[in-house]
């Protein structure tokens, strides 16, 4: 079953001089979470951006199969979701108009969205714009897109933020459930993740934990 | 597929103008007291003004778009959205989507009203019709080309001036050929030629500029 889906090989990155990622060299397998630790600033959003495929690292690969993911860019970024520090929604558009521009943008059968919003309990407010949100709830729509679309590689930066101690508990079940279906995770955060399979990445130090 | 999210984009981009309605009403307000001032700057004799109307009403079309199209990128980018978007299938029609959208919210109700800016200034009815004809095959043009520039400068703080450095002097053969078909209407000259000549400027655009757009929003993804 455990051959290395992604590979992070040797990555190294600077910005302005100064090393963010010095030859980062982890794998990951279907069925693994992978927690990226690091002081601010150490260079864990850039990390994540370079694994999305926004950012080609200065040295070292990232192979997913065991191929370069800048080769088939298109394939690779068609099954990994992104989430990062902001929203990604619309603030004008409603949570259900936000579900359904993504799906229809990412060419995605129209589910149906009200146990997706059930469970993140968010069937109140689906037909509140974004910008009236509160963050949390903002935070709660965003994750959304996890639940509507199944794709193997999540990459979340900072996704518990805001999120209150349900939320929280949401979330830990929603990334239970990927990772028993054989999905992969890499989440950037400094909660507690509470689930089997976890590896864990430091930034900042000469060597990964 | 392709074509149901096309007019998804165009649809929700509309409805999220639509609710700030605000940001939408300015830019047509802008184009219609820069036209009104002119009169009150030159005074009032109605040659003169006719004369140079067609100039008048374009320049203020000109700039009404490159006051709106700065911001066309700015706020997906801000929020996130386009980093979403980047990872679909769908970049370029999303660009599509938004530039059409564009189009319709901030630039057919120049052509919409021009008509009544031609009665302004004493335009007879052929003069009326080159104008809105013009304006109507004009103003894609006008907005593509500035959809480029709003990509290339979304990234960057005070882009307000760099903006209009950029893309006027792309706008120039727009602004000759479109004043041109309204001054040869008011001389009684054919006018297909013009009107083949910015049907052509908007299909070259639309070929390359959407294109570009992409390829611009990709690079400011990587950033």
């Amino acid at each position: 079953m455990s051959t290395t889906k992604l590979l992070i090989d040797q990555v190294t990155h600077e910005r302005q001089d100064r090393v963010l990622l010095n030859a980062v060299h982890i794998g990951l397998q279907a069925g693994q979470a992978l927690q990226i630790r690091g002081a601010n600033g150490s260079g864990k959003s850039t990390l994540l951006r370079i694994l999305a495929g926004y950012m080609r690292p200065q040295a070292g690969r990232i192979l997913w199969q065991d191929v370069c993911i800048h080769t088939a860019l298109s394939t690779y970024q068609n099954r990994l979701h992104y989430i990062g520090h902001v929203n990604g929604l619309k603030p004008a558009l409603t949570v259900t108009e936000n579900c359904h521009l993504y799906l229809k943008l990412a060419d995605a059968p129209l589910t149906p969205l009200a146990p997706v919003l059930a469970m993140l309990c968010l069937t109140r407010y689906s037909d509140t714009p974004v910008k009236e949100l509160s963050a949390g709830l903002a935070r709660r729509a965003a994750l959304a897109k996890l639940l509507l679309q199944t794709k193997p590689l999540w990459i979340l930066d900072e996704p518990l933020t805001s999120l209150d101690t349900e939320g929280q508990a949401v979330f830990h079940d929603i990334l239970q459930k990927h990772i028993q279906q054989n999905g992969m995770a890499i989440l950037a955060t400094h909660h507690t993740i509470e689930i089997n399979a976890l590896q864990s990445l430091t930034l900042g130090e000469t060597h990964a934990a | 597929m392709q074509h149901s999210a096309l007019l998804t984009t165009i649809h929700y981009e509309i409805l999220s103008t639509w609710r700030s309605a605000f940001d939408w009403v300015m830019p047509l307000l802008f184009f219609l007291i820069v036209v009104c001032i002119f009169p009150l700057a030159l005074g009032p004799e109605t040659q003169l003004l006719k004369h140079i109307a067609p100039g008048i009403i374009w320049v203020a079309a000109l700039l009404a778009i490159l006051l709106s199209i700065g911001q066309l990128f700015k706020d997906d980018v801000e929020d996130g959205f386009f980093d979403i978007v980047s990872l679909s299938p769908n970049v370029y029609t999303f660009v599509c989507g938004k530039i059409i959208a564009h189009w319709l919210l901030h630039c057919l109700p120049f052509v919409l009203l021009s008509p009544l800016l031609g009665l302004l200034f004493d335009f007879n009815w052929q003069e009326i019709s080159a104008l809105s004809l013009s304006l109507l095959l004009g103003t894609p043009v006008l907005c593509l080309l500035g959809a480029v520039g709003a990509a290339l400068t979304v990234r960057l703080r005070h882009s307000g001036l760099l903006l209009p450095l950029l893309i006027i002097p792309l706008y120039i053969p727009v602004l000759i050929f479109g004043t041109s078909a309204i001054m040869a209407a008011s001389l009684g000259l054919a006018l297909s030629g013009y009107y083949a000549i910015l049907g052509a400027l908007v299909l070259f655009s639309f070929t390359f500029a959407p294109w570009l757009v992409s390829a611009a929003l990709r690079i400011g993804v990587s950033q």
